[in-house]
């Protein structure tokens, strides 16, 4: 079973990395997960980014996704600890 | 001490002329008291009864019609699935009128302004969603924000929202509005639960009032206001139809599920 993190989006580093704020952990998950994390993402389910992950922008990633809560799936951690996820936007704040 | 904070009620023919201080959170309700009759509602509650179009979403077990937040990251299928079940709506409701557009008219005269389904490259957006809340559900506080939260969506371009819900049925007991005197920010977010609303701290020693409306009441609120519906009890679902507006540039308003 995938590990599963949510948080808010704090930091866009690059047009593929970002810092969480861990809020939600599954309590199914193996490993453990610090309140603050970095992501390296290879898919993103966002709707207003570029399909072609070369064409997106840093400006591009924060506009969507900075301050937003969100869910990682993680595929594993990485040697220099950053988290190698696949993200998705998560559920909803209201109607 | 801070000021008393209550609705205003009025009744259908009256015209409301305090919307920035409904949208400030000054006025944290409009009740539009008896917009539709006790045999008005009933027969619209026993016509949605009969349709079969039933679906789920984020927060909510059993609705009908279709709602943005279903489908934040699939645009094409919100408008698509909109497209199909308002059709079969304005079929089902051909001889005795679609209570969503009857409260659109309603809603031009109390506020004297126009309004109208939004649309978005000639499609329309919901025209709005009829709501089921039973006695086995718990209800997420939350908020609804479309310009925070569907930022691919048109309507995420008005800076405010408002929400329209009209009372179908009541629960026996329970089923009442529960309005925080607490808007959302963008630092709340780290109170998000997963899959809908928010965790209780959010609203921590925040005052709030409850709203119960009767049975052909509209209660138009601002709903960046944290909000929730109280315990139900008993048999009878709570039964409601409702939808988002906004006043645009144009001096109408918008509205949208």
């Amino acid at each position: 079973m995938t590990d599963i993190i949510w948080g808010t989006v704090t930091k866009v580093i690059a047009n593929n990395k970002f810092e969480i704020n861990v809020t939600h952990r599954k309590d199914e998950n193996t490993n453990n997960y610090d309140d603050n994390e970095t992501v390296i993402f290879t898919e993103i389910d966002i709707m207003s980014l570029p399909a072609d992950p070369s064409l997106r922008t840093i400006q591009q990633i924060e506009d969507a996704i900075k301050g937003k809560f969100i869910k990682c799936e993680v595929i594993t951690r990485c040697d220099d600890k950053m988290l190698n996820c696949n993200v998705f936007h998560s559920g909803a704040g209201g109607y | 001490m801070a000021k008393q904070w209550t609705p205003i009620y009025l009744n259908k023919n009256q015209k409301f002329e305090f919307i920035d201080e409904l949208s400030s959170g000054v006025i944290p309700a409009l009740v539009v008291k008896k917009a539709f009759s006790l045999e008005k509602c009933k027969k619209i509650t026993e016509k949605i009864l009969d349709f079969n179009y039933i679906s789920s979403g984020p927060g909510i077990v059993k609705k009908i019609g279709e709602s943005l937040n279903s489908f934040i990251n699939q645009k094409g299928a919100y408008f698509e699935k909109t497209k199909l079940i308002d059709k079969k709506l304005e079929q089902h409701f051909l001889h005795s009128k679609d209570p969503r557009i009857s409260m659109q008219n309603l809603l031009s005269s109390v506020f004297a302004m126009e309004t109208r389904v939004a649309k978005e490259n000639n499609s329309n957006y919901s025209n709005g969603v009829f709501r089921f809340h039973g006695s086995d559900e718990s209800f997420k506080i939350h908020r609804d924000s479309a310009h925070f939260e569907a930022t691919d969506y048109n309507v995420s371009n008005f800076p405010l929202q408002f929400s329209a819900v009209l009372h179908l049925q009541q629960a026996e007991y329970g089923g009442e509005l529960v309005l925080y005197r607490k808007s959302w920010t963008s630092d709340d977010e780290k109170y998000r639960s997963p899959y809908f609303g928010y965790s209780e701290k959010v609203v921590n020693n925040i005052e709030s009032i409850k709203i119960k409306p009767e049975i052909g009441d509209i209660v138009i609120i601002n709903p960046i206001h944290y909000h929730t519906i109280s315990k139900i009890k008993g048999t009878c679902d709570r039964i409601s139809a409702g939808f988002f507006f906004a006043p645009t540039d144009e001096q109408k308003l918008a509205c949208w599920a």
